[in-house]
């Protein structure tokens, strides 16, 4: 009988121990990828996107109307060539992008040092309806090229996004017909192939 | 040919002589009262009798870092809504979720990593690193109202790649020309330790794997840059008309003082390279290191210090007893690319730091040797179509044996829209400010409370006051 316990006893002690050994096998292993990414439709992530910049936009926007400006923006009579671009609806979107383009470059060496502006489209659009250090307006706030969330918007509605590599590098991107950034049909201002070379 | 009996000049005064090469341009600010006034009020010259290193990791393009450190559990349905397709969704159960957790005992708050970065968790765990929350380049403190309203002097060339990573190597970012223009913090350091912790150094003691930069670059000493290995100067070496040409011009002597200074530095330049190449060649780092191009720069600076630490005085502290070292990794502007790209990027940079963790202690290093983080800024929380865009603050990391390891210093935002930090998009205005960073460094380095501080990071007294004893990051340093 006690043989009988004896051999009972160490079956249990290694039964015990191989579970032990099982279980420590069988602890999950770290995962090193990143898990799934959450899946969206295109038009899901155009309504996105529309909610994040208009928010943002309410939150920072600059009212000309009240701002003291050195100048008036409204007298279209004292407008560059470049704003007449824009306060033109026919302009076609690459003569857009180049008179925004232009028109930060003079901002640029009015008030900024010879830096371009950066930032979020509204914080870009801002500085050009006259937040900048010169208090100067280069653009109307009644321009049809700025939409009601106070941001400059390409052809189709989207916002620019402005690109900045650094004080003297600046690229104004238009999401293109699809309505989505980062896609092929994004139209770059200057075109990428004068950027990379 | 050179008189044997002219007088030498030795490579210390050749390293001296490549910052004044490459300070040229702003010695004329040395004309001014202000930094006239400084020179006058420098502090006594600091005691160096032990070593320590300090290494930059540049983060180049501006990482995500809200996907590197993230809330903990109470914070993660939040940060899921808030980041959209960018958020790393919850594991599928708690036993592998607790795999990236970490808790920061003293505040007894929890955050988790990044799933990629398990050895960085390791470290935190074991106390080797440290998290730095919310950090950006500051004129001075900041709320979100004086951003609004204009009222506070804010950084130059805000959200652009360019300025910030200036600002981040030069510290300095109330304007982009200045008397610290072309030089960085680190460099500016050396320039104060320099005469007394390396005055026998054969190569200079700020070593660049990456290459260029400016964090290491001062107005006495300049870095050695040696994109990815010393020049090997094999045509040199294996072509005997080459040689002889290359050796006849090194040799001969010229009537302009510009052109013998010049040649001087070549003539230093293969010395030091030839040098260098010898340490990467014969140093033996027993830890295995990535292939990726930040495993191999990290190797490199591992050589580099075990190489110095075995260059021993007679107190058995090495000759050189400052030495700097920059490593960069590319590929962190992720305006696109979603999830995947941050964390590839991520698990690269996550076994090069595992690595040379383990490398500081086996070559016993690991307390003397400061590693840390530098990105262009944070990135927006929201994403845009399929990836973040540039913003203001981020996370950061410090590690070594000297960090109070197992933290979250500063103070790490609410992943939400709409708070006080938020500048539109989740782009959060920083609540540690570079200055406080570098001027935390600086003095672990040695760097007093003084004048020689004000020097490092010219703008540290909007943060820290000259009668603190505290660092600016209280605790980060034991």
């Amino acid at each position: 009988m006690r043989k009988v316990l004896v051999i009972v006893s160490v079956l249990c002690v290694l039964v015990g121990g191989l579970c032990v050994i099982v279980m420590k096998l069988e602890r999950p292993t770290p995962p090193v990828v990143a898990p799934t990414v959450r899946v969206e439709t295109d038009e899901d992530k155009r309504a996105r996107t529309d909610e994040y910049n208009r928010r943002a936009a309410l939150a920072l926007r600059f009212d000309q109307s009240t701002a003291r400006l050195l100048n008036d923006p409204l007298d279209r009579s004292q407008y560059s060539e470049e704003m007449l671009i824009l306060d033109n609806p026919a302009s076609s979107e690459a003569e857009v992008k180049g008179a925004i383009f232009a028109l930060m470059s003079s901002l640029r060496y009015l008030s900024r040092g010879g830096s371009f502006s950066a930032g979020l489209n509204v914080e870009v659009t801002n500085a050009l309806l006259g937040k900048n250090a010169c208090k100067v307006g280069f653009i109307p706030a009644d321009s049809p090229r700025i939409n009601e969330y106070g941001q400059l918007v390409d052809d189709y509605g989207s916002p620019y996004w402005f690109h900045s590599e650094g004080a003297n590098d600046l690229t104004i991107t238009s999401a293109g017909a699809d309505r989505l950034l980062h896609t092929d049909d994004d139209e770059h201002y200057p075109p990428l192939e004068v950027t990379q070379q | 040919m050179r008189n044997s009996n002219q007088s030498h000049v030795s490579r210390r005064r050749f390293l001296a002589d490549c910052g004044k090469m490459t300070g040229i341009g702003a010695m004329s600010s040395l004309l001014s009262l202000k930094l006239t006034n400084q020179l006058l009020a420098q502090s006594s010259t600091p005691v160096v009798d032990d070593y320590k290193g300090l290494v930059c990791v540049f983060l180049l393009g501006g990482l995500d870092s809200y996907n590197l450190l993230l809330p903990g559990d109470a914070g993660y349905d939040n940060y899921l809504d808030t980041r959209g397709i960018l958020g790393i969704p919850r594991d599928v159960d708690t036993d592998t979720m607790n795999l990236r957790k970490i808790v920061d005992t003293s505040l007894s708050q929890d955050f988790h990593v990044n799933p990629n970065t398990l050895g960085i968790k390791q470290m935190f765990d074991d106390g080797d690193l440290s998290f730095i929350a919310n950090v950006g380049s500051l004129v001075e403190p900041t709320t979100r109202e004086q951003y609004l309203d204009g009222s506070v002097a804010l950084p130059y060339g805000l959200f652009s790649h360019n300025d910030q990573i200036e600002q981040w190597q030069v510290s300095y970012s109330t304007s982009k020309v200045s008397s610290y223009s072309g030089t960085g913090w680190a460099g500016r350091i050396l320039d104060i330790l320099n005469d007394t912790a390396n005055p026998n150094a054969t190569i200079s003691p700020a070593m660049a794997p990456y290459g260029a930069n400016l964090t290491l670059v001062g107005r006495t000493v300049a870095p050695f840059l040696t994109n990815g290995g010393a020049d090997a100067l094999d045509m040199y070496k294996s072509d005997t008309l080459i040689q002889m040409g290359m050796d006849a011009t090194l040799e001969a002597e010229y009537a302009s003082v510009l052109q013998a200074h010049h040649n001087y530095i070549r003539k230093e330049s293969l010395a030091q390279s030839e040098e260098v190449e010898a340490i990467e060649q014969n140093t033996v780092i027993s830890t295995v290191f990535p292939t990726s191009s930040i495993g191999k720069q990290l190797l490199q600076i591992a050589k580099y210090i075990k190489a110095n630490k075995e260059n021993v005085d007679g107190n058995g502290v090495p000759i050189n007893k400052r030495q700097t070292f920059f490593a960069g990794q590319t590929g962190y502007d992720t305006h696109g690319g979603g999830l995947d790209v941050v964390g590839t990027q991520l698990l690269e940079l996550n076994e090069a730091l595992t690595a040379f963790n383990a490398a500081m202690k086996e070559i016993g290093a690991h307390d003397e040797i400061v590693t840390y983080t530098a990105t262009d800024f944070g990135r927006t929380l929201t994403p845009n179509s399929a990836g973040s865009d540039h913003a203001w603050g981020g996370n950061t990391m410090v590690m070594g044996g000297a960090v109070t390891g197992g933290r979250v210093f500063g103070e790490y935002p609410e992943i939400v829209l709409d708070t006080s930090t938020d500048l539109g998009r989740g782009r959060q205005l920083p609540t540690t400010s570079v200055d406080q960073l570098h001027a935390s460094l600086a003095h672990w380095f040695g760097i007093g409370n003084n004048s020689d501080m004000e020097t490092v990071v010219p703008n540290i007294r909007n943060f820290w006051s000259a009668t603190d004893t505290e660092y600016p990051i209280p605790g980060i340093f034991g």
